[in-house]
């Protein structure tokens, strides 16, 4: 079955004139433990699809249904919750919270719950970032690549359906950039976990099992990189 | 800790000024809050134990007059809470703004970010408002303390004046009251806390983190203002700035142009007061007054429809020189007697008897009459005193002699016009009963030979000095300016009391009162009530001030990080950085202008307003609280100038890049 | 909290459709203890199904690589058919080549249907691996024995750079790196050398193969790990590097490449995940 399947989608800007496409009837589907790569040129529609597969905006028209569930057919409040417990998310910039710890952040999605996670499953999260010396530290006395690998290591964190990736190498070196990959790709490989990453740079899309390229808001290919 | 309220947490730890500045504005509004609750809760003990606890007769009365003024102080109170409170929140909000971004994209809903804030509210709470509600107490007491300081002497002297009265103005600690103070100290703060924390929760994820740090950029408005070369670039900037309309900004000018107004109405307010007191004072030429007044009642005659008086306990003028001459054998004092007579006669006229200014006053008040009648006043005077009289009007002992001279309150100011036109020497005279009397008039006293003893607030046009045998008035009155004045006084009241024996009864019920006072004592009164509600108001318009102050100056330094990354961009662009100082300035200049523009003339028009309302009952002599006004200029001034040196010194501390790369 | 009994029941109930292999969602993403239980629960009632689901997948491959082998070894077969029909009627000289012909086909069929099986294997993880200590050296020493000769033939040498001991199975991990040899032999220009690296990180052991070649092209790496497709030069049987990926995935390790280009070669780098 499907983990994801994105049914039509499309997402238009503004009105009369100024109308914009930003995504164009837009269909594919993945499969648990697939890793999936969306490349296009910038102002291609990639970001505005990740924000609607994540359920952060919501489309003109299309579906979204994540493990099942149609996400836009319910509430901003259940989707708030359905994403907390189902999706992980890693931006490009730095998405901590400035005055949480590493542990902290890592748990976030946990503590909106009201829970904390089972403390054997931080610490081998937290092993894989990479910080295990470092639980204690604030987002600022870590470098950008750290922070990315808290990031990663929040979106693991409650074992989502999937995790949403957009550039999370974007503002990195290129050394920070390989150890957030290959935290992703581990997690991948490991833990089937399905990854979708929005990327501009080929040589990351390379690493992915599948490409699907967006031109102008349009799905123009979608390549099978291996089995 | 619940993880939203850790986050509340760490966000007041991270900007301890701000939160102090808040917590400082929460406390000050609850204590404020407390303590006018607290006074009138002491009010109204002091009254119901005075009237007893149903108020008396005058219940509602007095009820409004102590529900009124703290009704409306609480409401000022409150709105101005709101106002500067509401602020610190939004900018609070403002600057996580991308964090919330964040939590919304990893799941937080809406009202998770409604409690993070709220969080932020009663964390503050918790610590401000006991702190402020003992502040308020304390206040209260103090508050109180000064008025009992004086109104000791307010009793004394009313208990000489009037009744026997007994006020004090007692610490009260209800319960009731407590609560009700509680309840709404807290409650003004969770709503202002409210309104932000509703605004920031319904903005969507995406704009959050499109937005990074910024406020959302709709709040700005379009502005008719361009941008042309020809005239000084910042202060364009600067007033292109200020008319966008910025929230913040905006709620900062309010706060303080109310502060100026209140000051500018509160100085006003103590002119006025202060010219009624100078209109009451009058210098009767002595220090104490020793005086008996009977009770009697208006009755309107059967036959001729004329009022008349009766009075049960007239005093004689052979008995008010008896008393004349044993007050004069304590030590020696010059006694100055007088007793009149309003109601016996009334003096028909023509309009020819009067001058052409009585005419005009006369017609204005009563329209134009062919037979004008006018109430006599009858006034005798002690023995030598009325020798002295005839003798300036060049009559003989025994004649009677016009006082010419009527005072009247011409739209505000006092005017002296002389009645009669003296066309004829002798006058008509009208009793109640119809029966009429002729009088020659032997002498007339213009306004400036009358003496000061007989130049007293209220006159009738017709004043005539007679002879005193065989007059009986309801009331008389000695004048004296001992040495020993205490001594002189606890005489005459012995004197007073052996002629007119009250027996513990008061005025209403013995049928008269005899009273012996110090002849500025009522002035006094006035005086001691003034301070009293001048020191309580300025008080209160001085922390309701520090609100607003605090208000500002949280404000602007928030503003300042707000637009760091335009402010960057602008030196980026080459604007050098003394430039950027001197258009923060203008901008800053242009605020507090605002709030002058606003505040002032609304604070002066309100003034002139009241002014007008009371000089149509007392002719006082009034100016502008220009001294005030002159106070008010400079503190703004100096207030504004504080806000630009903080600015100045936070814009140093920015680095350019590192703004506008985050 | 309070709870309706009447929702109990009803999660009760819907729990045990789930096990009986109906459909369940009882999600409702809201706030509370109860609604993180029952996403709980979908995740306990949906990985069952998840299982099946995987099993369905593996015998769906398992039907692949048999159409696989099939479709190989039609042409070995035809031809060697083809062959004993003529060898009938051939003379002497053409029968030795036919014989030649044939005893090279069966050795390919031979070969292809070793490693489409182990492949088989490997995919439906029906293989146990034996996993020890090793050090890199060793497995490099083994691995040579087998690609001696092509090296030789081309005047390449292989460098090891440096050495530590991992955990994997010995004789899979050596298949996999001979095969991985092979190909950087074959990328690489002759009278070049050939570098073998090892390292370690937070997440797992690698040994790195660098070749000589120009690197590749997207569109290469692409095919590289498929099937039967031709990479472009001979000597593969296009199955090798496919058996070097099943066999790194079956011990949860993975192989990445990293093209290279611009004068420099590929590298081919086999991780061993922690």
């Amino acid at each position: 079955m499907e983990i994801l399947e994105v049914k039509d989608l499309t997402k238009m800007y503004g009105s009369g004139d100024t109308q914009v496409t930003a995504l164009d009837h837009v269909s594919f589907q993945v499969k648990k433990g697939e890793f999936v790569a969306i490349v296009g040129a910038s102002g291609s529609g990639k970001s505005t699809l990740m924000n609607l597969i994540g359920g952060i905006d919501r489309p003109t028209s299309g579906d979204v249904i994540v493990d099942g569930k149609e996400i836009f057919a319910m509430s901003e409040s259940a989707l708030a919750i359905f994403r907390r417990r189902n999706i992980g998310i890693v931006y490009q910039f730095y998405n901590l919270i400035p005055n949480l710890t590493v542990d902290e952040n890592i748990m976030l999605p946990c503590l909106l719950d009201n829970r904390k996670p089972d403390e054997q499953k931080l610490s081998k999260i937290v092993e894989m970032t990479g910080l295990s010396h470092r639980r204690d530290h604030l987002p600022g006395e870590l470098s950008g690549g750290q922070q990315q690998r808290v990031s990663v290591g929040r979106a693991l964190i409650n074992d989502p359906a999937f995790i949403l990736a957009d550039e999370p190498t974007g503002n990195l070196d290129s050394k920070a950039g390989r150890e957030i990959m290959e935290l992703l790709l581990s997690a991948n490989r490991k833990a089937n976990q399905t990854l979708i990453l929005i990327t501009h740079d080929e040589n990351i899309a390379l690493q992915a099992d599948r490409i699907i390229t967006i031109s102008d808001g349009r799905m123009i290919r979608d390549e099978v990189m291996r089995v | 800790m619940n993880i939203l309220c850790s986050f509340a947490f760490h966000q007041l730890k991270r900007k301890k000024s701000r939160t102090i500045i808040t917590a400082a504005a929460i406390t000050l509004s609850a204590a404020l809050l407390t303590a006018v609750v607290n006074f009138a809760a002491s009010g109204n003990t002091m009254l119901s134990g005075f009237l007893g606890s149903d108020y008396g007769l005058y219940g509602n009365a007095y009820a409004f007059t102590l529900l009124i003024p703290t009704v409306f102080l609480a409401a000022l109170i409150i709105a101005m809470s709101i106002i500067v409170i509401s602020n610190a929140f939004r900018m609070s909000a403002n600057e996580r703004i991308s964090q919330f971004g964040t939590l919304k994209c990893v799941g937080a809903t809406k009202n998770q970010i409604y409690k993070t804030i709220m969080y932020e509210c009663i964390l503050l709470c918790t610590g401000a408002i006991p702190l402020g509600i003992l502040l308020g107490y304390f206040l209260s007491f103090a508050g109180i303390g000064v008025v009992n300081l004086y109104i000791e002497d307010l009793n004394v002297l009313v208990r000489s004046m009037m009744k026997q009265v007994n006020f004090h103005l007692s610490f009260v600690f209800s319960p009731a009251a407590l609560i009700i103070s509680l309840i709404i100290s807290l409650g003004t703060v969770l709503f202002a806390a409210m309104l932000p924390a509703r605004k920031a929760m319904g903005i969507s994820a995406l704009d959050c983190l499109r937005f990074g740090g910024e406020t959302d950029t709709s709040g700005y408005k379009r502005t008719k203002i361009r941008i042309d070369a020809k005239r000084n670039m910042e202060y364009q900037l600067a007033k292109k700035n200020v008319s966008s309309n910025r929230k913040q900004m905006h709620s900062a000018v309010t706060a303080l142009s109310i502060s100026i107004m209140l000051f500018v109405t509160m100085s006003g307010l103590k002119e006025i007061a202060e010219g009624i007191q100078n209109y009451i004072y009058q210098d009767h030429g002595c220090t104490v007054v020793a005086d008996y007044t009977a009770k009697f009642k208006n009755t309107i005659h059967p036959k001729t429809g004329r009022r008349q008086q009766e009075c049960a306990y007239p005093i004689d003028a052979q008995t008010a020189e008896e008393i004349t001459e044993k007050l004069k054998g304590y030590q020696d004092t010059d006694i100055y007697g007088s007793g009149q007579d309003y109601s016996t006669y009334a003096a028909i006229l023509t309009p020819q008897d009067l001058t052409e200014d009585m005419q005009k006053v006369l017609s204005r008040q009563s329209g134009k009459k062919p037979e004008i009648i006018l109430d006599v006043e009858r006034i005798i005077l002690d023995d030598k005193h009325y020798r002295e009289v005839c003798a300036q009007a060049g009559t003989d002992y025994g004649g009677t002699i016009l006082l010419n001279d009527y005072k009247y309150n011409d739209k505000g100011t006092e005017r002296h016009i002389p009645p009669l036109s003296m066309t004829a020497s002798t006058l008509k005279l009208e009793k109640a009963d119809g029966s009429l009397d002729h009088i020659n008039i032997d002498g007339v006293l213009t306004v400036s030979e009358i003496p000061k003893e007989l130049m007293y607030p209220n006159t009738n046009p017709i004043r005539l000095v007679v002879p005193s045998e065989g007059i009986s008035l309801r009331g008389y009155n000695w004048m004296a300016s001992p040495e020993d004045e205490e001594g002189f006084m606890e005489y005459a009241r012995a004197v007073l009391e052996s002629y007119f024996p009250q027996n513990g009864m008061d005025y209403e019920e013995a049928g008269y009162t005899s009273r012996v006072y110090g002849a500025q004592d009522f002035v006094k009164i006035m005086n001691i009530a003034i301070i009293l509600a001048a020191f309580f108001l300025y008080a209160f318009v001085f922390l309701l001030g520090l609100i607003g102050v605090l208000n500002v100056i949280s404000t602007v330094s928030f503003q300042i990080k707000l637009r760091a990354r335009e402010l960057a961009v602008l030196q980026s662009v080459g604007m050098s950085s003394e430039s950027v100082q001197k258009m923060l300035s203008i901008e800053s200049v242009l605020c507090g202008g605002k709030a002058l523009i606003f505040g002032l003339p609304v604070g002066m028009c309100i003034v002139f307003l009241m002014a007008r309302c009371v000089k149509m009952l007392f002719p006082i002599s009034f100016h502008m609280p220009w001294a005030a006004i002159a106070i008010t200029l400079i503190l703004s001034l100096l207030v504004m100038w504080g806000t630009v040196r903080i600015s100045a010194r936070a814009l140093k501390k920015q680095n350019i890049i590192e703004t506008i790369r985050i | 909290m309070w709870i309706r009994k009447k929702e109990l029941l009803s999660l009760s109930e819907g729990i045990r459709r789930a096990l009986d292999g109906q459909p369940f969602d009882p999600r409702n993403n809201k706030e509370g203890a109860f609604s993180i239980l029952k996403n709980d629960i979908y995740t306990l009632t949906h990985s069952g199904q998840e299982q099946k689901n995987v099993l369905a997948e593996e015998k769906e491959h398992l039907a692949e690589y048999l159409s696989d082998i099939s479709h190989q070894l039609k042409t070995p077969i035809s031809s060697i058919l083809l062959m004993t029909e003529l060898m009938a009627d051939a003379p002497e000289k053409t029968k030795q080549e036919f014989l030649q012909s044939i005893k090279k086909e069966i050795r390919h069929m031979e070969w292809l249907v070793t490693a489409l099986l182990k492949m088989a294997k490997l995919d439906s993880s029906v293989t146990n691996f034996h996993r020890e200590e090793i050090p890199v050296s060793l497995l490099l020493g083994e691995a040579l024995k087998s690609v001696e000769i092509i090296l030789d033939i081309r005047n390449q040498t292989i460098c090891l750079k440096n050495d530590l001991s991992l955990y994997c199975d010995k004789k899979w991990t050596g298949e996999a790196l001979i095969n991985l040899l092979k190909n950087a032999s074959d990328f690489s220009v002759e009278n070049s050398e050939i570098l073998v690296d090892c390292g370690e990180n937070p997440l797992y052991h690698w040994i790195s193969i660098t070749d000589t070649g120009e690197g590749l092209k997207k569109e290469q790496i692409a095919r590289l790990f498929r099937r039967f497709e031709s990479s472009g030069k001979e000597n593969g049987y296009g199955i090798g590097l496919p058996l070097a990926l099943s066999i790194m995935r079956g011990q949860n390790g993975d192989i990445a490449v990293s093209p290279g280009g611009h004068g420099s070669g590929a590298t081919f780098f086999m991780k061993f995940y922690k």
